[in-house]
């Protein structure tokens, strides 16, 4: 089995295909290895991308049952991946009434059951997505975050619906600071402290502190003011592009906030799908914040430009303070 | 007394690598150069600063996964002969630079560092590195917490609960097993969390964790204090949230300490510039390029023209970053603690490898830290989050939001068009020992072998690492091949069990192939298990 396993393609393997043996100290001026003098290597294009030799039995490609599986990715998207064995794809092609209705779709039948009790009968909405069943697998769009779905695959002609499957329900987490303030929150506070700069919504009111950057420290102590930018292991380590398109956009959160400050824009988060774009969806607060600072218009300090303040200021709604059954002290 | 709170938290975790098939195993070499970059320079730090009296705390998490291969024979015995042929090049640094004085004295700096590497690891330490940080932790300078078994991420993981639990629980199982005692807090991988698992943690005996900012702000209401106060949720866990201001001075890609000009420069290794005759033991057998260590060039500018290292000038560097960390989280704590009604707490979260193997000068600066708060204990204090909860026991009740400190703050980065086959796989395998866990209430002899390591299999399946790499592109083939063979196994094993007939040759290879875990008990997917006892 060992040998086996080694088949299957790693970078650090003896090739499988190669009789000759590997001479015992070879150049290594180039990158990659000298292969020309072994023939039978050559024809591949670099060592570390061997191709696989299938030897060992892979994975199935199915498992026999019916099931449908939704998982969140992000406020906005979900993945679901399904298997539908034959069997029960046409028992459920013999439940429909095809008389004179054309051919059936596949969808992906989301119930929204946010905040409806589990066994309850009745979802607040729904909507099908249409899907390829041979896809196996597919990515939806969302446009209202903090929701619960209960997701069928099935069938469905004209005003008829027959579920294969069920998946089980899927939490889509919120994109923004919650628009629910408890309503033992009564005190307005509005040096109340919160991590992220709120203070989008109000521009005339700048960050009480900020870090300084190297940049700015090294300058103020004057030293040189060099700087040698950006590091890619940084952004590769942490998975962040290092063009920062994991930032949001500055319009996407001052969006947002205006958002929280507006009980119309909040009954426009359910708009269609339309109304967004997955480019445009929220991220981390702290890196919305700086954008946000910056697309917003407010005066960024001379020499300042790259900093980031983090600490805000009450919500725009200014209906914070301080709970009165907060067991805090 | 000071008028708040640092909460320096360092998150060390390796996926479990380990080779015996191959003489030199490329990916093998990662956790040598975690060991000898990262690890030790912590503990030489650590050390030092424990034996001069500095009074400090700080907090770290050891992976299960990384703890077992620091343990583990046959990789302490491949870094104690790597480090050997470094030293031997090292040497050969020092005689071939010795017309270029500039590169000669970095070349002596690794020189001596290797050397003392070479002695302390097996003089010192004896080899064993978790014994070391056990030590500081008895000591009380280091609060040593534990992470899921295999770094798995558990957002996608929720499928099915019993999957999630076993990963919580088995991880705090093998803490308690190396340490002595049980974990207090638990690192949850790449800080993904989702609404419930506070409850499998609360069942795990775990105290507190860390989240994300945004889980934080997201919160339904608002939270009283931002990140600057924990939160306690209903079933008893503390969380502690990201501070996104120490986190951007490190971390940042484009502003961080870590791009300074006059700091060492990561990706000018002599690993690629020698030739293999040069290169010697270390050189690889293919003729693949890899990182041996060594490297000459400071950070320069946006430049391809790299200019020489200068240490002096790197260690002010360190030194000046290191007061403006401390200035600023001075300054910060001093706008919080005016608004609030408690001291503050800036939780500075980081991935150990960061310091040291990717920051060369990252654990210099952190011993500047370390010093400028002890010297200054007025303005604000180290702390670890169980001193924290001493202080302050009753936080604002409520439960953080799902997120995760990946890419965009949710579950993307595990979960896109690149690795996104996985999962119908790992969740029919968690299925599938799931059913076969509650079929085995008293499992024994082959039966309870088999099942043991079909448990191991799962959980190496299930490390987040896989999914990462294949998002990020790195050694692709090398996740996949790892994801596919470990589920294979399960499969394997599960169909042993099914027919009731087992291959002990086979049985007995995957228990020597991957042998973590060695008290693993399968019965942690059935409902009925419960919880180890307190300790």
């Amino acid at each position: 089995m060992v040998s086996a396993a080694a088949a299957v393609s790693g970078r650090d393997f003896a090739p499988q295909v190669s009789e000759s043996p590997a001479p015992a100290e070879r150049p290594v001026v180039a990158e990659r290895p000298v292969v020309a003098e072994r023939p039978v290597v050559a024809e591949r294009p670099v060592v570390a991308e061997r191709p696989v030799v299938a030897e060992r039995p892979t994975l199935p490609e199915t498992y026999g049952r019916s099931r449908v599986v939704v998982l969140a990715i992000d406020p906005h998207h979900v993945h679901a991946y399904w298997e539908v064995t034959p069997a029960d794809a046409s028992a459920t092609h013999a439940r429909l009434d095809r008389s004179g209705f054309g051919e059936p779709d596949w969808v992906l039948r989301f119930h929204d059951v946010t905040g409806v009790a589990a066994g309850s009968a009745s979802a607040l909405s729904r909507f099908d997505i249409e899907i390829d069943p041979d896809a196996r697998n597919w990515y939806v769009e969302l446009w209202a975050p903090d929701k619960t779905y209960l997701v069928e695959l099935g069938l469905r002609l004209a005003n008829q619906f027959c579920a294969v499957c069920q998946a089980k329900p899927v939490y889509v987490p919120p994109a923004t600071p919650s628009l629910v303030l408890a309503p033992a929150w009564a005190t307005a506070d509005l040096e109340h402290v919160t991590s992220h700069a709120l203070a989008a919504s109000d521009p005339r009111v700048p960050p009480p502190t900020r870090s300084q950057t190297p940049r700015e420290y090294v300058a103020g102590s004057g030293e040189p003011a060099a700087f040698a930018g950006e590091q890619p292991w940084i952004a590769a380590i942490r998975g962040l592009s290092a063009g920062g398109t994991d930032r949001a956009s500055g319009s996407e959160r001052a969006e947002g906030a205006a958002r929280a400050a507006s009980a119309e824009s909040a009954l426009a988060a359910d708009a269609p799908p339309t109304s967004k774009t997955p480019s445009t969806r929220a991220s981390t607060p702290h890196a919305l914040a700086f954008e946000a600072r910056g697309a917003g218009g407010v005066p960024e300090p001379a020499g300042q430009s790259r900093s980031v303040s983090l600490r805000g200021r009450g919500a725009g709604s200014g209906a914070t303070g301080k709970s009165s059954g907060d067991p805090s002290e | 007394m000071s008028q708040g709170y640092v909460c320096l938290v360092l998150h060390a975790h390796m996926p479990y690598i380990r080779h015996p098939e191959h003489e030199d195993f490329l990916e093998e070499g990662w956790l040598r150069e975690a060991i000898l970059e990262t690890y030790i320079p912590l503990l030489w730090l650590l050390e030092d600063l424990h034996e001069r009296g500095v009074e400090y705390r700080i907090t770290i998490s050891l992976s299960p996964t990384l703890v077992a291969m620091l343990k583990d024979a046959l990789l302490v015995s491949r870094f104690e002969r790597h480090l050997g042929y470094l030293c031997d090049l090292t040497e050969r640094e020092v005689r071939r630079t010795r017309h270029q004085p500039l590169l000669q004295r970095t070349a002596n700096l690794y020189h001596d560092r290797f050397a003392r590497a070479r002695h302390d690891y097996a003089e010192r330490w004896g080899g064993d590195l978790v014994a070391a940080f056990r030590r500081l932790s008895e000591a009380g300078r280091v609060e040593l917490i534990t992470c899921s078994a295999t770094h798995g991420f558990l957002p996608l993981m929720n499928h099915n609960p019993a999957a999630v639990r076993a990963q919580i629980l088995v991880g705090v199982q093998h803490h308690r097993e190396w340490f002595g005692v049980a974990p207090k807090g638990l690192w949850l991988p790449e800080c993904g969390y989702f609404p419930g698992l506070d409850r499998v943690l609360a069942e795990a005996g775990i105290s507190y964790t860390f989240v994300e900012t945004h889980a934080i702000d997201h919160i339904r209401g608002q939270a009283q204090y931002g990140v600057y106060a924990p939160l306690c949720s209903p079933s008893g866990v503390a969380f502690f949230g990201r501070d996104p201001e120490s986190t951007q001075q490190v971390w940042s890609s484009v502003e961080g300490y870590p791009g300074d000009p006059y700091y060492r420069e990561y990706y000018r290794d002599v690993g690629f510039e020698l030739d293999a005759k040069a290169l010697g033991a270390l050189a690889h057998p293919l003729g693949i390029r890899r990182n041996v260590g060594i490297k000459y060039h400071r950070v320069t500018g946006r430049t391809e023209a790299k200019e020489p290292y200068v240490r002096e000038r790197a260690l002010e560097r360190a030194s000046e970053h290191g007061r403006n960390f401390r200035d600023n989280r001075r300054a910060q704590i001093e706008w919080l603690a005016e608004r609030m009604d408690r001291k503050p707490i800036v939780v500075a979260p980081y991935d150990a490898e960061l310091f040291g193997h990717w920051w060369f000068e990252g654990p210099d600066w952190l011993g500047h830290v370390i010093e400028n708060a002890a010297e200054a204990p007025e303005q604000l204090s180290l702390c670890t989050p169980s001193d924290y909860l001493t202080a302050y026991p009753v936080n604002q009740l409520a439960t953080p939001a799902a997120s995760s400190w990946g890419y965009k703050g949710y579950n993307e980065m595990w979960l896109n068009g690149k690795n996104d086959w996985i999962y119908p796989h790992l969740h029919e395998a968690a299925d599938r020992m799931v059913e076969l866990a509650e079929a085995a209430p008293r499992a024994s002899g082959d039966a309870l072998r088999t099942l043991n390591q079909a448990a191991r299999e799962l959980l190496l399946a299930q490390a987040s690492d896989w999914a990462f790499i294949m998002s990020q592109g790195t050694v692709v083939a090398y996740a996949e091949r790892r994801t596919k063979e470990h589920l294979e196994r399960f499969r394997e094993l599960a169909a042993m069990l099914s027919a009731r007939s087992f291959d002990r040759a086979r049985l007995a290879e995957l228990e020597a192939g991957d042998n973590l875990f060695p008290h693993i008990d399968y019965r942690v997917y059935r409902a009925d298990y419960a919880a180890s006892p307190p300790a």
